[in-house]
């Protein structure tokens, strides 16, 4: 089980069908499948303990979804005209998509992160200086934490 | 850049690579190194496969590539998606270039877990790294994630009891000379629909050149 488990929340929707046929009698059955986007996603890369602390690593990056989304003429109402949305996700939470799209290509994740309730812990937002590695996230000990739609609950102890 | 006595795990990252700085250690130990679960669609995925306690000699290394997979077919090497895809392997690699360069062949391996069938239709997918898949209802197979060596596991088999197969693990240190030890387990990795993950620790063993005994001094 890995030390790090997510738990995005679940934005925008979209239906795909998929037909399968069987090439001995041509039978053929329909395959739905519902799949979710998000604009942008975090990860954390990896964590190590320094002097008690662990440290985590992590970055931002924007998904193949949200440059699509990002690439429309309209890009809110693009959303809105060919997805499902969640409770709570309107026209000014798709505006704030944009913004964190551009900050991201931008270099600028101040904007878009925010420390959630990390207890205790310090946070940083680094320049993105090295692959893989946009921000530290400084724990003492087992921590469930938010970072922009995305729960992170980090156990030392879960791993191996 | 990992230093002496450093314990660092390594977690998914989005299917592709995350560099390490070695230059400044001379061997590794594996600790652990899980690949990803099946994903579960029917039938619930097959467990990723595990390598421990294998050391590493990077004293003639400056960087190592780490692949961490996810059990949704994105990691350096997976197989298509039919039924449930099959969880992708964890990977070790002295280079970062494609996984289709033979010459870049991993030498530690966490082979994926075998995908679950989807809704008794589709046979899932082999595990990456892996062997063949399960039939399905119609003989549709989901794809096989094997390719040379044969790591993972089968995939889900759909309309029947018959579970995914579990990915193994793998130490292949294609003739470098430079792994020892250590063991793998079938189906020790992560559960199904779980990501994978890798945590090694650095030491620095070699100890600097003892300084020639008969030099003299000569001053003018």
């Amino acid at each position: 089980m890995p030390s790090v488990v997510y738990s995005p929340a679940a934005l925008v929707y979209s239906e795909e069908t998929q037909e399968v046929t069987d090439p001995n009698t041509g039978e053929t059955v329909t395959r739905t499948s519902t799949t979710e986007h998000r604009p942008f996603e975090v990860r954390i890369s990896k964590w190590l303990e320094r002097s008690g602390v662990y440290e985590l690593h992590g970055f931002v990056a924007v998904t193949d979804w949200g440059q699509q989304m990002v690439a429309q003429s309209s890009p809110v109402q693009w959303v809105l005209n060919n997805h499902q949305t969640a409770t709570g996700v309107d026209s000014q939470t798709l505006q704030t998509w944009l913004e964190g799209v551009g900050a991201i290509q931008q270099a600028q994740l101040g904007p878009i992160l925010s420390a959630g309730d990390v207890t205790p812990a310090s946070y940083t937002v680094t320049a993105d200086e090295q692959w893989r590695f946009d921000f530290q996230i400084d724990l003492n000990g087992p921590a469930t934490f938010n970072i922009e739609w995305l729960t992170v609950d980090f156990d030392p102890a879960r791993g191996g | 850049m990992a230093q002496e006595g450093d314990t660092i795990t390594y977690s998914y990252s989005d299917g592709t690579s995350v560099a390490e700085d070695v230059s400044s250690v001379d061997e590794i130990t594996v600790d652990y190194m899980d690949g990803a679960g099946g994903s579960s669609g029917g039938s619930t995925g097959g467990n990723g496969g595990r390598v421990e306690n294998a050391t590493i000699d990077v004293s003639n290394e400056d960087t190592i590539y780490i692949w961490v997979a996810n059990s949704t077919d994105s990691g350096r090497y997976s197989s298509n998606d039919a039924g449930g895809a099959a969880g992708a392997s964890t990977e070790i690699s002295f280079s970062n270039t494609s996984q289709s360069d033979s010459s870049d062949e991993p030498f530690l391996v966490g082979a994926g877990g075998g995908g679950g069938d989807y809704e008794g239709v589709l046979g899932g997918n082999g595990g990456s790294r892996g062997g063949n898949a399960g039939a399905g209802f119609f003989g549709n197979a989901g794809d096989g994630g094997g390719v040379a060596p044969p790591l993972g596991g089968d995939g889900g088999k759909a309309n029947d009891s018959i579970s995914p197969t579990d990915g193994d693990g793998a130490i292949d240190d294609q003739n470098r000379g430079v792994v020892s030890g250590g063991t793998t387990i079938k189906g020790g990795g992560s559960p199904a629909d779980t990501e994978g993950e890798i945590q090694l620790s650095f030491q620095s063993v070699l100890s600097p050149p003892d300084p020639p005994s008969n030099l003299t001094a000569e001053v003018q």
